[in-house]
């Protein structure tokens, strides 16, 4: 039996967490108030211009969500098949247009029936998947349409990259205002602005702290704190809830409390996670004493970050902490999108030389022992960049160990071979077994 | 028969960039999207060739990307790279249209360096606000990079005479086209596919010569082969000319493909560049004009309008739908046509292309033909 080298202790702001998430949830089940459905890589702020009861639900999140009812998410990625859509699409995707058809609704209490009402769909495409899933789900519910091309382009981003994006945006307002029949606040948004660039911010803070040794945070359960930048980090209540969790995690950094008190491995991820199957995380950890620090993924869909002049993987300030000076609309438009062109959302899913500089900065800076790699196949254009991601880690001597599955269609997933496969690869690296 | 010079045209599309090359001294660049602004790198004195998948299995893509989610055609195209096929490519372009596009191109760029990528960012809707003047300015980003690599300035001249050859290839297509019309159509859907592709492979100037030869044929030309079910097909990519030549010579029932939509056939080439003063400016005009790939056809669909219009001009008795493996913006797209095609009674059956054709394809079509049509 190996003896545990750190001490470790749950998270205190677990609870908050959880509630915070339900909140979110509950509040899109109101039927009160503007129903907005939106994919995740969307900037939130805009909305908050329309009033303080706009509830969002977010596309991903939501896939996700119903992934984690495993009967449910069968009911609707059946209904999908049989509807003909195609087996080779996002599958959190699959999952959500099935939720529609069967006209029933994954809430993190369990499956409700009835679909909650939805009143328009707004939202950024930085691939075309955003933009056709919304183009097919709004067809089906008979909405208003509206979608914003947001290129994926860090890190060549140029002013015309800012100004198309802004001209959209401005449109889109317009838009806004005219389908809802609402006035829309400016000053409400540039709140907002300033709301979601911060979330994102301290979350990419939070996320630097694992580079500790030891590592006060897992993977596993950092998926379950990032989401709520998914869900809503233009609301205040998600600002204060990042502040209040990077101090925790600080003051564990600080004290060298563990997620994982063996800590006999540091590995990273890549790519969305096989959420009908985190055991796998957990597998790794009571099997191996292995910690997960995180991912491309995990820290860069709701932080912004950027590789400085020495190479290494850095967060990038906020548009606050720049000074600038914003006052109108377009003044915040133009600081959101330029924050958020950084590496952040689909840029992670985009191929090219950035984003494995990026992968290896962060094994580097993150003292990575080896990776573990989800060829996902539910989402095309980030299963298309595992291999590259696996040579780079490679490249930089980083052992990797890779596995088939998919973020939301459980049907593409083998647990026991994944397993079986995995406890090769730990042999490989010479981890002993915590228990016999 | 003119006809068959477009076939040794794309049967020997490589001998052919090579010759070129040595005949003019000029560069050949590669290009994997027909959202590439081929005119510029016309201008530029360089050859545009599209590149092309040959349809034979191979494993040399495996160990840079999984084959279990990417786009049969791609997989292709970079397996002809990997295996130097394209060794005679002094530069590739990707202009930005899907992931697996994008993937294949870094893949090239990392593993089979040429002396010139590029990496073209194309605006993702071909209908948001803004497109044009962002499309734009991303053309002169190219148009410098080409200039900056070949040391020679792409003048406003020689847009002028890219742009007036490429139209004058397009006009021609168009009226060969036409003529697909009619009831004995004079042109197969595999002629025209090897039009279009030798088109993509071949000097534009050049290749119009050829097409001037077939448009005074034509009208003269004896068709002997019963047309049979007027055929329709459309989706992603398709270069696949042995399933052409199945559907319209192998089949018990007989079948001719008078049109198709997807970008080796009248999405290339159907509309033109309107000159205007600012040169870079009327291509990005054409290119976000032109009929859409489904990744850019959002928020309102231009597609479906596009194709009713082909089906109602060009007569089509019955669609088939194709997309490669993996393709996800048509597959997006095809579960809306289905609906709409069905909602019409348009008779429709899907497919899914690989990098080779399944045994069932030729008995799934006439399977087709038999039940949906009542032709037997």
């Amino acid at each position: 039996m190996i003896a545990p080298k750190y001490k470790t202790a749950p998270l205190r702001i677990w609870p908050e967490a959880k509630a915070l998430r339900k909140k979110f949830y509950d509040e899109y089940l109101n039927p009160a108030g503007l129903h907005i459905a939106a994919c995740s890589t969307t900037s939130f702020a805009p909305f908050a211009g329309l009033g303080r009861d706009v509830y969002i639900l977010a596309s991903e999140p939501y896939g996700a969500t119903i992934s984690t009812h495993s009967d449910f998410s069968l009911q609707c990625l059946q209904a999908t098949d049989s509807a003909n859509l195609g087996r080779d699409l996002c599958s959190y995707q699959r999952n959500y247009y099935g939720s529609l058809v069967l006209d029933k609704f994954a809430h993190p209490d369990g499956v409700f029936d009835k679909f909650p009402r939805t009143d328009l769909h707004f939202s950024f495409a930085t691939s075309y998947c955003n933009a056709k899933w919304h183009q097919l789900a709004s067809e089906h519910q008979k909405l208003p349409l509206y979608l914003v091309d947001m290129p994926s382009v860090f890190p060549h981003y140029k002013k015309r990259t800012i100004d198309y994006v802004v001209t959209q945006m401005l449109d889109g307002i317009e838009w806004l205002e005219k389908t809802t029949g609402r006035k829309y606040d400016d000053e409400l948004f540039i709140e907002a602005v300033h709301n979601e660039c911060e979330s994102y911010r301290v979350w990419a803070d939070i996320c630097v702290f694992n580079q500790n040794i030891p590592a006060p945070l897992d993977e596993k359960t950092m998926f379950s704190l990032y989401v709520l930048n998914a869900l809503a980090p233009h609301r205040h209540e998600t600002v204060g809830f990042m502040h209040k969790l990077k101090d925790e995690v600080g003051e564990r950094a600080e004290k060298g409390i563990a997620a994982v008190p063996y800590e006999s491995a540091r590995f990273m991820s890549e790519a969305i996670p096989p959420w009908p199957f985190l055991k796998i995380w957990r597998y790794m950890e009571e099997e191996f004493g292995a910690v997960c620090i995180g991912s491309s993924y995990t820290f860069a869909l709701t932080g912004c970050w950027k590789l400085d002049d020495k190479g290494d993987f850095v967060v990038v300030e906020t548009p606050r902490e720049k000074g600038l000076d914003i006052r109108t609309r377009e003044d915040a438009l133009r600081a959101l999108i330029e924050y958020r062109l950084h590496w952040c959302m689909d840029s992670m899913y985009v191929a090219g030389v950035t984003k494995y500089t990026a992968t290896k900065a962060m094994a580097r800076q993150w003292k990575v022992d080896a990776a573990v790699i989800h060829l996902n196949r539910g989402c095309p254009p980030q299963g298309l960049t595992g291999m590259q991601v696996k040579l780079a880690l490679q490249e930089a001597h980083i052992p990797v160990f890779t596995y088939e599955g998919s973020n939301a269609d459980a049907r593409d997933f083998n647990y026991a071979a994944t397993l079986n496969n995995f406890e090769a690869f730990a042999e490989q690296l010479g981890l002993p077994r915590l228990k016999k | 028969m003119t006809a068959d010079k477009l076939t040794a045209l794309v049967d020997s599309r490589h001998q052919y960039a090579r010759e070129w090359k040595k005949r003019t001294g000029g560069k050949v660049i590669g290009y994997l999207c027909t959202y590439n602004p081929e005119e510029i790198v016309y201008a530029a004195g360089a050859l545009p060739v599209r590149i092309l998948g040959a349809h034979k299995p191979s494993d040399l893509t495996e160990k840079y990307v999984t084959s279990t989610n990417m786009c049969p055609f791609m997989r292709d195209c970079l397996s002809q790279g990997l295996a130097g096929d394209y060794d005679y490519l002094d530069g590739i372009v990707m202009a930005q249209t899907c992931p697996h596009g994008f993937e294949c191109f870094h893949i090239w760029d990392e593993y089979i360096p040429r002396n010139f990528s590029y990496f073209l960012r194309v605006p993702i809707s071909s209908q948001n606000p803004g497109r044009f003047e962002y499309l734009q300015g991303e053309y002169a980003d190219f148009k410098q990079a080409l200039e900056k690599w070949l040391q020679k300035e792409i003048t406003d001249e020689a847009l002028d005479r890219a742009i007036e050859v490429y139209n004058h290839n397009r006009t021609l297509c168009r009226k060969i086209y036409e003529f697909r019309k009619n009831d004995k159509p004079p042109v197969t859907g595999l002629e025209a596919m090897e039009m279009i592709l030798s088109s993509q492979t071949t000097d534009k100037a050049e290749h119009s010569r050829v097409l001037e030869e077939l448009l005074k044929e034509l009208p003269d030309k004896k068709v002997e082969r019963e047309t049979g079910t007027r055929l329709m097909i459309l989706g992603s990519v398709n270069d696949d000319r042995e399933f052409m030549r199945i559907v319209e010579n192998e089949l018990s029932i007989p079948a001719t493909f008078v049109i198709e939509e997807h970008c080796t056939g009248s999405r290339y080439f159907w509309n033109d560049v309107t000159p205007q003063k600012d040169r870079l400016m009327a291509l990005a005009i054409r290119y976000m004009h032109r009929p859409p790939c489904p990744a850019k056809d959002w928020p309102r669909r231009r597609r479906w309008p596009f194709i009713s219009h082909l089906i109602k001009e060009y007569r089509a008795q019955a669609i088939l739908l194709m997309n490669q493996k993996f393709c996800q913006p048509h597959e997006y797209d095809n579960f809306f046509l289905a609906k709409a095609l069905a909602q019409e009674g348009i008779p429709h059956y899907s497919l899914e292309f690989d990098i080779t054709l399944s045994t069932g394809l030729k008995t799934r079509i006439e399977a087709m033909l038999e039940t949906m049509l009542e032709v037997v």
